[in-house]
């Protein structure tokens, strides 16, 4: 005997059967489901209670009433929330999601619920719905496994042998873990290049991964088992906040589990997740992060299981080009489209109405709006929509029909013109125009007076006339102006003048300053080597030794400077000479005017070896040798 | 064979129902837009001449004319709401790219008048009063503040060189108030453009197209209501600086207020 448990995977995807109408309360919105009508006695079934709310309060604290010979584990709650769009209203709804796993201990038909949520203003309940459980081996066997999986008939002989305790998810029996090469070829869209855990890990997928706002993104999330079958635990559905999204599992009566090798271990995979997702606005968004526990004698034997998660994705989302965009596009309606239109009658009196329906269909998320034609003397109210938009082999598409009433006010033949939708072809990649011509209607009668608007008598109806537009579009701006403070080099004049010009005069007042100085320095030079030698001659004549060596010294030191610029007050004496020589005085003066300095240091240590007069004839004939040398210099240049 | 025949008819009807959308130039989707304007088709005008904002094209009849067919729309039985800010958005738009438009200056303040007085029972403002740093750089266009600024500081200059040449005293003393007025003045005019450079740069006039918008903060609840502030809800047709955009919002300077709105509740002024 080979049983799968697939049917409790199955429906906490959302796999169940309706078993009862969904049951508005107040503020919350109930569906209880459950897998199986007639069950065998010590098989396992779920019933699943969906509890939505639309004014942002989450229901909590899931409860089911049970029958003696029936008990239940769980439930595993998980959160949920979907945003719907009618007639342009967008709602968003949030709520749980309940699941029990139930196990029937005798035969008979039992009455199970109801199930109910704690919400604000006290238990809501659903209705109560009946099962009837036959003896074991009453209903057919299970197809086999590698085979789409009946998540109904999956649930036989859970307990049978060969399933002892966990008889498995998805429904491949032991055995067949031995034998390679009975496997199914597995799909790509289940291959991994490798584990990212030994024992389980999920994988989600998003196909395309750039997509422009309105276009389907489809996310897959996969389960990989490492240790054999398992059944589902606690698991959530993927993060979706900036996204329109459809199940594409919600009508899937069967599961396709494979499995695979890989880096020497035998995995067994199942997609536990699969919605139609539709960007509502560009960006990178976000999706994902699914949560899927493992349940199992190798994985965790818990309720909630061997929890993994999948990491959160990113989707590029953005907007068509606007090059090509017909007028009237709306962002977000893409697909691929056809229009069809039928009027109703042709001929009516005016002030009369008559009908449009209108029927869009195609591939995509069906938009709500149409383009309806616009003339004087035809008023089209608001559409009535009939629809149905589903997904189909993975993708939404379906009908949308669109009835609306037009108003014809004036008489005579008219031409209707034509509903278009706009709309960005990913395919194509290109925008396309779905229309259809409404033809022509014969408006019968005379016109009624038009009744006064009530806004004639307000300030809104002065406001029409205010602007007369041009009737051709002007020149085209040239390019962006160029605004002066935005350059930096206007910042640099407007400062850079006013201080140029400061500046420039006092650059040049310092440089006047300064040669003033020079030639007061000159002067001042002449001065004091006059005074050196007066006072020379008179120490040499007082026979003033030490008196005489300092103004010796102090001549020369003037005369040097004067000559050459050189300060010779800073120079050893030893490197006078060297230092004179540099600066082109001739050697013998040179030579002279170290040895007079020297004799100076000499006089001053032992006066009377030195002759007074004679030193002070030759410091005079030096300065005036150095002077005489600095004027030919002055000549030559 | 019948199966054949109706396939193909499915199939030229879907090629025939769906038509390639052709793009038009400027000039083509303007003239376009004003005859559906004329012929009372409000709502495709509007669609020609908003698709023409969206493609780029920055000019100040274009924005006109879809400030008049949204007056048209409000006018009419089709109004939506957000229509007459709209209107007030693209009139403001005419005006930055059109300064001395009469016709648009004269039209946008009807259009803000005709708002307040919706809004009147509400004791909203449409109007409020901008920052004095916004205020003072505003009372002049950037390029007038610069121009005055470097007359300002040729002055100085003047002064400068005339002061140190010239030797009559009242002629160096003529130049001295030169440069004294001058450095003054360059400081003034030099800051305004400065000044509105830096609002220029940092921030885009943007316009309230609903009803009423409500400040929030960084975390999207609503700012406090301040005794003697500007209110935290700003009217259709306000003009609002926008100086962050962030994930589908965007930072706004209202008045005296900083707040963040969604994009969508206000649209952005083209500008050159």
């Amino acid at each position: 005997m080979r049983g799968t448990p697939a049917a409790i995977i199955a429906s906490g995807l959302g796999l169940g059967v309706l078993a009862a109408a969904p049951v508005a309360s107040a503020a919350v919105s109930l569906t209880t489901e459950v897998s199986q009508r007639r069950v065998e006695v010590g098989s396992r079934f779920t019933v699943r209670l969906r509890a939505m709310s639309d004014n942002g309060e989450q229901p909590t604290n899931p409860e089911l009433k049970l029958p003696p010979g029936i008990t239940a584990s769980g439930p595993s709650v998980g959160s949920q929330s979907s945003i719907n769009i009618i007639n342009g209203q967008m709602t968003q709804t949030i709520g749980i999601s309940a699941t029990w796993v139930l196990v029937a201990s005798r035969p008979g038909t039992f009455k199970l619920g109801p199930a109910s949520v704690q919400t604000s203003s006290g238990r809501n309940g659903d209705r109560a719905f009946s099962i009837e459980v036959v003896a074991q081996g009453s209903l057919p066997p299970p197809p086999l496994a590698g085979q789409p999986l009946d998540p109904f008939d999956m649930l036989r002989n859970m307990n049978t042998p060969g399933f002892p305790g966990f008889p498995g998810f998805p429904g491949f029996p032991e055995e067949q873990q031995q034998q390679p090469e009975q496997l199914p070829p597995l799909p790509e869209e289940y291959r991994v290049e490798h584990a990212t855990d030994a024992i389980a890990f999920l994988k989600t997928r998003s196909v395309p991964r750039k997509v422009v706002v309105g276009e389907q993104v489809t996310l897959s999330t996969y389960a990989y088992a490492g240790r054999g079958n398992f059944e589902p635990g606690l698991n959530s559905e993927p993060m979706r906040d900036d996204f329109l999204a459809f199940n594409l599992m919600e009508d899937v009566h069967s599961l396709q589990g494979y499995q695979f090798d890989l880096d020497g271990q035998r995995w067994i995979t199942v997609k536990v997740s699969d919605f139609a997702l539709f960007p509502l606005k560009a960006g990178k968004l976000k999706a994902g992060e699914v949560s899927f526990g493992f349940v199992g004698r190798n994985y965790s034997t818990e309720p909630k299981g061997l929890v993994r998660k999948a990491p959160l994705i990113d989707i590029e989302v953005v907007e068509p080009p606007v090059s090509g965009r017909p007028p009237g596009y709306r962002l977000g309606d893409v697909g691929h489209y056809s229009l069809d239109a039928q009027v109703q009658p042709r001929e009516v009196p005016a002030g009369g109405s008559i009908s449009v329906v209108a029927k869009l269909e195609g591939i995509g998320n069906l938009p709500f709006t149409l383009l309806v034609p616009e003339q004087d003397g035809a008023h089209f109210l608001e559409p009535q929509i009939v629809d149905q938009v589903a997904p189909k082999r993975g993708v939404v598409q379906g009908f949308r029909t669109f009835t609306y009433v037009v108003e014809l006010t004036q008489p005579g033949e008219r031409d209707l013109g034509e509903i278009t939708l706009p709309f960005w072809d990913p395919k194509a990649r290109a925008y396309g125009v779905a229309r259809a011509a409404l033809g022509k209607v014969t408006v019968t009668g005379s016109a009624k007076p038009a009744p006064v608007s009530s806004k004639a008598a307000t300030g809104a109806s002065r406001l029409k006339g205010l602007i007369t537009p041009a009737a051709k579009l002007g020149a085209m701006g040239a390019a962006a102006p160029s605004y002066w403070p935005s350059r930096s080099g206007y910042w640099l004049l407007l400062f850079g003048v006013p201080l140029g010009s400061a500046l420039g005069f006092a650059l040049s007042d310092l440089a006047k300053l300064l040669s003033l100085r020079a030639k007061e320095r000159k002067v001042s030079l002449t001065s004091a080597l006059d005074d050196a030698l007066a006072q020379l001659a008179t120490s040499a004549r007082a026979g003033d030794a030490a008196a005489t060596a300092g103004a010796a010294e102090r001549a020369l030191f003037i005369a040097i400077e004067k000559a050459t610029g050189l300060k010779a007050r800073g120079v050893l004496k030893a490197e006078l000479g060297g230092a004179l020589a540099k600066a082109e005085v001739p050697a013998e003066v040179a030579e002279r005017a170290a040895r007079l300095l020297a004799d100076c240091d000499q006089l001053r240590f032992a006066g009377e070896a030195v002759e007074l007069s004679s030193l002070a004839a030759e410091v005079r004939d030096i300065c005036q040798k150095l002077s005489a040398r600095k004027a030919a210099v002055a000549e030559r240049s | 064979m019948k199966a054949l025949v109706c396939a193909l008819c499915a199939f030229l009807w879907l090629v025939f129902s769906t038509a390639p959308a052709r793009a038009e130039s400027p000039d083509q989707a303007y003239a376009a837009a004003l005859t559906a304007l004329n012929k009372g088709a409000v709502n495709e005008a509007i669609d020609r001449l908003e698709l023409l904002a969206d493609q780029g094209v920055v000019n100040a009849d274009a924005s006109l004319a879809r400030a008049a067919a949204y007056l048209a729309r409000a006018d009419g039985s089709g109004s939506q709401p957000g229509d007459l800010g709209r209107a007030a958005a693209a009139l403001s738009e005419t005006l930055l790219l059109r300064p001395d438009d009469a016709q648009a200056d004269r039209a946008l303040d009807a259009v803000q008048t005709e708002i307040a007085r919706r809004k009147s029972k509400l004791q909203e403002n449409v109007v409020v009063r901008p920052r004095l740093s916004r205020a003072m750089a505003g009372l002049l266009p950037e390029q007038a503040w610069a121009l005055l600024a470097a007359l300002s500081s040729l002055a100085i200059a003047a002064g400068i060189i005339v002061r140190r040449l010239a030797a009559r005293p009242l002629v160096r003393l003529s130049a001295v108030v030169s440069i004294s007025v001058g450095a003054a003045l360059v400081v003034i005019f030099g800051g305004a453009a400065y000044a509105a450079e830096q609002f220029r740069v940092t921030s885009q006039p943007a316009v309230v197209i609903v009803s009423e918008a409500r400040l929030t903060n960084e975390l999207g609840r609503p700012l406090p209501y301040k005794r003697g502030a500007d209110t935290t809800t700003v009217s259709e047709g306000a003009t609002v600086y926008v100086k962050d955009r962030h994930e589908g919002r965007c930072l706004v300077e209202w008045g005296s207020a900083d707040g963040w709105l969604s994009l969508s509740e206000v649209r952005l002024l083209a500008q050159r």
